[in-house]
C-alpha cells in the first residue's frame, strides 16, 4: 500500500509540474495553453541531445533542457499567443493546439519517429527495504517537485517580483497603468512555467527510458484534468490535484472490479468534479 | 505644459469615439471633464494612459512626446490613472496595495513620507492595512484606489468618476482631498458627473459631446455657460 | 504577336502531351501503401514503408515483374481509418494501383480492406492482427499473424510448454491487444490454467506500477500483456521495479530493437510470439536484416519484415499472372511454401490469412534469440485442417 502510495506520488510530481505551467498562463491571461505539452516534449529532446552530445552530466541536461523550454515558450507568447489575446478566447486554444500537433510532426521529423533511450547515470539517495523502494529517479522527481514548488511559493509570496504577478492575475490594466511591465511579468511567467514543463519532460523521460515525438499528448490531458481539479488559475490547486489524480488513478486501478483504464478514471474524476465543484477543490 | 492632447481620435472595432479632441493641462491646475453619458470621457483618460490606443494624434507629457508610449512607461514619468469605480487589486491587502506601488516607484521617492501622506489623507486605511481590499467597503475601496496613486507621487493624476456610489458626504470629503493635493503639487484632470462640484475645485474645465471638444474655459466661465447650465446643472 | 504566343502555348501543349504519352510508353506495375508517417504511429509507418520500398528495389534489381518496373506510391495514413479510406480510394481511382498493402494497425487497414473489396482490387494488410480485415470478402489478404493465431500461439506456450497455472493479463486496449488477448485466454483456460488477474489499459499509457503491484499479489506463474513496445518497455521495467517475478510474455508488438533499449536489462527473459527469426540462417531474412540495417542505420523490426513480405509476396503473383485482379485472388489462395520472405516461410494462405510456423523468441544477452517454434497444424492453423495433424 505504501509502495504504491508513493509510486503514485511520483507520476503526481510529473502531472503538477504540467498542470502547473498551465495555470501560471491561465491564471494570468485566461488563455488554455494547449501548447504547453510540446515543451514537455522539448524540454526531453533537448536534454536528451544535451547527454548524447554535450555532456554525461544529467544536472547540464536538466538544466539547458529546461532553459530552451523557458526560451520557446516565451517566443511561442510572443508569436501565436500574444497577438491572439484581444481575439475570442477560442483562437488562442485554436493556435495552442495546432501548435501542439505541428510540434510532434516536427520532433518526428527533426529526430524521426522512434523513441530514443534516456540513458543518463547520476548519483542521488535512494531507499531500498524490503517494504518500500524508491529508486533514485523517483527521489529525484519527488525532490525536484518539492524544491521546485517551495520556490515558487516563496517567489509569488514573499518577493517584490511575486507580488507584481499577483497584481497581473487580478487586474492586467490596472497593474499595467499603476507601472508594472506587464509584458515582462507574462514573459517571466511563461518562462518559469515553461522551465517546469521542461523538466517535467526530461525528468519523465529519464524515470521511462523514453523520448518520443507524441510523449506530450498524455500528459496534457492529464494537465487539464489536473487544473479542472485543482481550480483554474490556483497554483497550490494544481500541485496538491496532481497528486491526487495520480493517487486516486493508482488506487481506484488496483480495485479489480472496477476495470477502467487510468484514463477513463481521470475522466470521470474531472466529470465528477464539474459536476459538483465546478470551481475546482481550490478554486476561489 | 504638463500635458498636452493634441487632435485625439480613438476608436474601438473600427467605430469612432473621440474626434480630434485637443486639451491640456498646466503644472499645478485642477482640470474637469464634463460630458454625458457615453460622450468619452473615460476613453480620453484611457487614451491618455496609453491603455486605449490613438489613432491619430498626439499626446506630450513634460514636454515629450509620449503618443507610443505603454502605460507603464508613462506611469514611471508620473501619470497616475484612477480609472471608474474604485479599481484595486482585490486579492492582495490594502498594505500590498500601497507597497505595490511604493516599491515600483521607490528609486524616486521617499516611501514613508508618501505612506504618512496618503494615511494623514485617509486615517481608515491605516486601521485596515491587512484587509483584502476586495473586502473594504466602495467608500474606503475609493479611497485606497486614491491612496494607490499617491503613493506613486505622481505630477498627473488622472481621475475618472472619482465620486462614483460614494455618499454625498464622502462626495465632499474627496473632493476637498483633491483640492489639498495641488499643495503637494499634483495636477488632475478628472471627469465627473457632479459638475457644481468638480468645478468648485477645478481651475478649468472642458465639454465633451459625441467624442468631441465644444466648450472650454475655466471654471467661473463653464459654470455660467447656458448650455452647461441646461445640461448639467438642470438649471 | 498575341496569336503567334497563343501558337506557342498550343505547341508547347501538345508537346507536353506528346512527352508524358511518352512517359506512359515505359509502363510500370504500380502498387499501392498506405501506413502511418505522422502522428503517434508513426516509427511504424517508417519501419514499413522503409522495409517495403528495400523489396521494392530487390524486385526491380531482379528483373522486376515480368520487365517492367515494380513502383511503389505511398501514403500517410496518420492511423486515421477515415483518411485510410480516403488514401486507399485515391490510390485505385487516381494512380490506378494493381494490388493496395496497408502498412498501418488493424483499424485503418479495416477500412481500407472495405475500399478494396468494393472496387474489386487485391488488398492485403502487413503486421495488423484483427480477425475483420480478412472478413472485408474474398479481395483482401493478410501476411502477418491473424491474433486467433498468434494468441493462441502464445496460450499454448505459456500454458503447455511453461506450465503456468496462475495467469496474469494486461492487455492493451485496441483491437491489437484486445484480439490477442482473447484467444490467448480461450488457449490457457483450455488447457487448464487460471485467470488471476485481467486489466485493460490505453494506449500510450506509462504508468504502470500501480497495475502490477496488484498482480504481484495475485502471484501468477505468468503476466501476458499483448502492446506494442513503448509501453511493453514500461510494463517490464516497472515489473521488474516492484520485485513481480513471473514469466513475462508479450507478442510481436515487442518485436523491435527498442524494445530492448528502452526497457534495458530488465527486457531479458521475456518470451515475445513472432514470426521474424534473427537468429534465422534463410537468407531471405539475412537480406532483409542486413539491407535494412544498412539503409536506415536501425535494426529491422517485425513490422518492417511484414511490409516487406507483403511487396515480396504481391510481385511474386504479379510476376506469376500479371494485373488482372481476379487472376491476382485466384492464385493467391493456391499459395504454397513461399520462401522469399523474412519472416518464416509462409506455407498457405487459410480464410485469406498467411499461416506459417510460429516462433517463440527470448530475450538474452539484450538480444532476441531463437527459443522454440510451433509446427503443429492444431495451433498454426487458422481451422486446423480436418484429419489431424
Ligand atoms: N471597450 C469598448 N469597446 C467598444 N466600445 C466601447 C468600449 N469602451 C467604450 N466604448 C464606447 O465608447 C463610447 C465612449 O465610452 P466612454 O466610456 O468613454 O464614455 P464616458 O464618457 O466615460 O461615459 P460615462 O459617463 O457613462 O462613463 C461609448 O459609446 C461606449 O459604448
Ligand atoms: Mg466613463
Amino acid at each position: 500500500m505504501l509502495q504504491v502510495l508513493l509510486d503514485a506520488i511520483v507520476l503526481g510530481c510529473s502531472y503538477a509540474l504540467m498542470a502547473v505551467g498551465l495555470n501560471m498562463v491561465y491564471g494570468l491571461l485566461r488563455i488554455i495553453h494547449v501548447a504547453h505539452a510540446a515543451l514537455y516534449t522539448l524540454g526531453a529532446y533537448v536534454g536528451l541531445y544535451c547527454l548524447l552530445n554535450l555532456s554525461q552530466s544529467l544536472w547540464i541536461s536538466l538544466f539547458v533542457g529546461a532553459l530552451f523550454s523557458a526560451i520557446v515558450g516565451v517566443l511561442m507568447y510572443r508569436i501565436i499567443y500574444s497577438p491572439a489575446l484581444t481575439a475570442p478566447r477560442y483562437v488562442p486554444l485554436i493556435a495552442g493546439a495546432g501548435v501542439f500537433i505541428a510540434s510532434q510532426e516536427l520532433f518526428r521529423l527533426l529526430a524521426g519517429p522512434y523513441p530514443y533511450s534516456f540513458d543518463a547515470h547520476f548519483q542521488f539517495l535512494s531507499i531500498m527495504t524490503p517494504n518500500l523502494r524508491v529508486t533514485e529517479t523517483q527521489m529525484l522527481m519527488i525532490t525536484f517537485m518539492v524544491v521546485a514548488f517551495l520556490c515558487l511559493f516563496i517567489l509569488i509570496n514573499k518577493t517584490n517580483l511575486g507580488l507584481m504577478w499577483r497584481a497581473c492575475t487580478q487586474d492586467m490594466e490596472l497593474a499595467a497603468s499603476s507601472g508594472i511591465n506587464i509584458n515582462l511579468i507574462i514573459a517571466i511567467n511563461f518562462m518559469i512555467g515553461s522551465a517546469l514543463a521542461g523538466s517535467a519532460g526530461i525528468l519523465m523521460a529519464l524515470y521511462r527510458n523514453s523520448v518520443f515525438p507524441t510523449m506530450g499528448a498524455m500528459v496534457s490531458y492529464k494537465a487539464f484534468v489536473v487544473i479542472v481539479l485543482g481550480g483554474f488559475g490556483s497554483i497550490p490547486g494544481a500541485a496538491i490535484a496532481g497528486i491526487i489524480l495520480a493517487i486516486a488513478e493508482s488506487f481506484l486501478g488496483m480495485v479489480p472490479i472496477f476495470n477502467l483504464p487510468r484514463e477513463a478514471i481521470a475522466f470521470l474524476v474531472m466529470i465528477l468534479v464539474l459536476m459538483f465543484k465546478p470551481k475546482g477543490l481550490f478554486g476561489r | 505644459m504638463l500635458l498636452n492632447v493634441q487632435d485625439v481620435e480613438i476608436a474601438y472595432n473600427r467605430i469612432k469615439v473621440l474626434w480630434g479632441v485637443t486639451l491640456c493641462v498646466g503644472e499645478g491646475e485642477i482640470v474637469s471633464l464634463l460630458g454625458a453619458n457615453g460622450a468619452g470621457k473615460s476613453t480620453l483618460l484611457k487614451g491618455i494612459m496609453g491603455i486605449a490606443p490613438l489613432h491619430r494624434g498626439s499626446i506630450s507629457f513634460l514636454e515629450k512626446d509620449v503618443s507610443k508610449k505603454r502605460p507603464w512607461e508613462k506611469a514611471k514619468m508620473g501619470v497616475a490613472y484612477i480609472p471608474e469605480g474604485g479599481r484595486v487589486f482585490p486579492d492582495l491587502t490594502v498594505e500590498e496595495n500601497l507597497m505595490l506601488i511604493a516599491s515600483l516607484h521607490k528609486e524616486a521617492f521617499d516611501v514613508k513620507e508618501n505612506l504618512d501622506l496618503v494615511y494623514s489623507l485617509f486615517p481608515v486605511l491605516k486601521e485596515r492595512l491587512q484587509q483584502k481590499a476586495g473586502t473594504l467597503s466602495g467608500g474606503e475601496r475609493q479611497m485606497l484606489a486614491i491612496g494607490r496613486a499617491l503613493m506613486s507621487k505622481p505630477k498627473l493624476l488622472l481621475i475618472d468618476e472619482v465620486s462614483m456610489g460614494l455618499m454625498p458626504k464622502l462626495v465632499s470629503e474627496v473632493f476637498n482631498t483633491l483640492s489639498l493635493l495641488k499643495e503637494y503639487g499634483i495636477s488632475i484632470l478628472l471627469t465627473e458627473q457632479n459638475v457644481p462640484e468638480a468645478l468648485a475645485i477645478s481651475d478649468r474645465g472642458y465639454v465633451l459631446e459625441n467624442g468631441r471638444i465644444t466648450i472650454s474655459g475655466n471654471s467661473e466661465e463653464l459654470l455660467g455657460n447656458e448650455m452647461v447650465k441646461t445640461s448639467f446643472l438642470g438649471l | 504577336m498575341r496569336r503567334f504566343l497563343c501558337i506557342v502555348m498550343v505547341l508547347m501543349f501538345v508537346l507536353c502531351g506528346l512527352l508524358s504519352v511518352d512517359a506512359m510508353a515505359q509502363e510500370t506495375v504500380k502498387i499501392g501503401f498506405i501506413t502511418p508517417l505522422t502522428g503517434f504511429a508513426a516509427a511504424d509507418g517508417y519501419s514499413s514503408l522503409e522495409s517495403a520500398k528495400l523489396a521494392v528495389d530487390y524486385v526491380n534489381e531482379h528483373g522486376g515483374i515480368n520487365g517492367k518496373k515494380l513502383e511503389l506510391i505511398s501514403y500517410d495514413d496518420g492511423c486515421q481509418p477515415d483518411q485510410a479510406s480516403a488514401l486507399t480510394r485515391k490510390l485505385i481511382e487516381n494512380d490506378k494501383v494493381a494490388v493496395v498493402i496497408s502498412g498501418s494497425y488493424s483499424s485503418p487497414s479495416r477500412a481500407a480492406a472495405v475500399i478494396c473489396q468494393q472496387a474489386k482490387v487485391p488488398f492485403t494488410s502487413t503486421y495488423a492482427v484483427h480477425p475483420s480485415i480478412v472478413e472485408a470478402g474474398e479481395y483482401c489478404h493478410r501476411i502477418g499473424m491473424a491474433a486467433p493465431i498468434q494468441g493462441r500461439v502464445g496460450g499454448y506456450f505459456a500454458a503447455r510448454e511453461l506450465g503456468a497455472k496462475r495467469i496474469a493479463l494486461l492487455i492493451m486496449n485496441n483491437d491489437f491487444g484486445v484480439s490477442l488477448a482473447e484467444a490467448f485466454k480461450e488457449t490457457a483456460l483450455k488447457l487448464g490454467a487460471e485467470i488471476v488477474y485481467e486489466k485493460k489499459y490505453p494506449l500510450g499509457e506509462t504508468e504502470f506500477r500501480s497495475y502490477l503491484n496488484a498482480i504481484k499479489a495475485a502471484d501468477p506463474d505468468l503476466l501476458y500483456a499483448p502492446g506494442y513496445y513503448n509501453e511493453a518497455a514500461n510494463i517490464v521495467s516497472q515489473a521488474r521495479e516492484v520485485g513481480l517475478r513471473c514469466w513475462l510474455m508479450g507478442d510481436e508488438g515487442y518485436d523491435s530493437p527498442k524494445f530492448i533499449e528502452l526497457a534495458k536489462t530488465a527486457a531479458n527473459g521475456v518470451f515475445i510470439t513472432t514470426d521474424l527469426n534473427r537468429d534465422s540462417d534463410r537468407p531471405m531474412t539475412r537480406y532483409f536484416l542486413e539491407k535494412y540495417k544498412e539503409r536506415t542505420n536501425i535494426d529491422a523490426d517485425m513490422v518492417g519484415a511484414s511490409g516487406f513480405d507483403a511487396v515480396m509476396l504481391v510481385s511474386h503473383i504479379l510476376n506469376k499472372v500479371g494485373t488482372k485482379a481476379d487472376d491476382i485472388i485466384r492464385y493467391w489462395d493456391t499459395i504454397e511454401n513461399f520462401e522469399d520472405c523474412a519472416t518464416g516461410p509462409i506455407i498457405t494462405f487459410q480464410e485469406r490469412s498467411a499461416i506459417r510456423p510460429m516462433d517463440i523468441q527470448i530475450v538474452l544477452n539484450n538480444q532476441f534469440r531463437y527459443f522454440y517454434r510451433y509446427y503443429e497444424p492444431e495451433i498454426i492453423y487458422l481451422n486446423p485442417p480436418s484429419g489431424g495433424k
